[in-house]
């Protein structure tokens, strides 16, 4: 009784309802095994590609799946505000990673014999770390801890597959799984705990 | 009319699932609210899907500031 409603708390709770559908996880998932797939198959054109199908993929979901469920909430004008601030932070960061990775492969084409063996030992774990690098940071822009997790799992996989010396699609199939695998039982999870109302208020009217 | 305070608007189907309210109950509280003049209640058609959504009038943020204020001046002024 001696506290004050926590404004803030209701505001984060609201918001994190987008996400406790675990849509968000599963589809995170299946990109990374595609990765993994488009670099087995050698049609790496098919890492740009993923993720322009991948929104189309979760609004659809989302319509069919988590709005019956638990509703729909627009957020006030100074949150979609903070929101577009943070995603303009992930842009400038996958902008300057792309950028540097460039700059990498330029270097490593005129690098000696030597120096270009050691970088393509480390281009599994390299590339990992800039896939478990923006879930990272997506995860402590949006507060969704558990992508934190997530991305440990793509650097302890990675890490794993580096010591035991597999090729980088395997360990990036691994990861996705385990990941897509999560974001599948939250998805159940979800679903059991929120199951489609029978009538809504507006046909009780 | 903590939950519509924080948003912009929001149905009430997200609204009884972030209360953890019945049906019944949360329907009864919104009625209350909207004679007030607290709350607007805007009836739509999604898709030709009823959607009912809610959302706080300019009288019903002013109140429910009120409201945060005299309760915090109230724990405020209780002894240790």
């Amino acid at each position: 009784m001696s506290k004050l409603i926590n404004l803030q708390e209701i505001e984060r709770k609201a918001y994190l309802s987008f996400f406790e559908d675990g849509l968000v996880d599963l589809l995170m998932g299946v990109w990374i095994v595609g990765i993994g797939l488009s670099l087995e198959s050698d049609r790496t054109a098919f890492i740009a590609i993923l993720p322009l199908l991948w929104l189309p993929v979760w609004a659809l979901l989302k319509k069919l799946i988590t709005i019956p469920r638990i509703g729909v909430v627009n957020l006030t004008e100074s949150h979609k505000k903070r929101l577009f601030q943070r995603k303009g932070i992930f842009a400038v960061l996958v902008g300057v990673v792309l950028f540097a990775s460039i700059v990498v492969f330029m270097v490593t084409q005129e690098a000696t014999p030597d120096l270009q063996a050691l970088m393509s030992q480390y281009v599994d774990l390299f590339f990992s770390f800039l896939v478990a690098l923006f879930i990272f940071v997506a995860g402590l822009l949006t507060g969704v801890n558990r992508w934190l997790v997530h991305a440990g799992i793509v650097m302890a996989v990675a890490l794993a597959g580096a010591w035991l010396a597999v090729a980088l699609p395997v360990h990036l199939l691994v990861s996705g799984g385990m990941i897509a695998f999560i974001g599948l039982g939250i998805l159940l999870h979800f679903m059991r705990n929120n199951p489609l109302p029978e009538e809504t208020w507006h046909e009780r009217q | 009319m903590a939950y519509l305070y924080v948003v912009e608007s929001a149905d009430f189907l997200f609204l009884r699932q972030q209360t953890s309210l019945t049906w019944g109950n949360l329907s009864s509280h919104i009625s209350k609210l909207e004679e007030a003049g607290y709350v607007a209640v805007e009836k739509e058609f999604v898709e030709r899907k009823p959607r009912t959504m809610l959302h706080l009038t300019e009288m019903g943020r002013m109140a429910f500031r009120s409201y945060r204020q005299r309760m915090a001046q109230l724990f405020a002024d209780l002894p240790e």
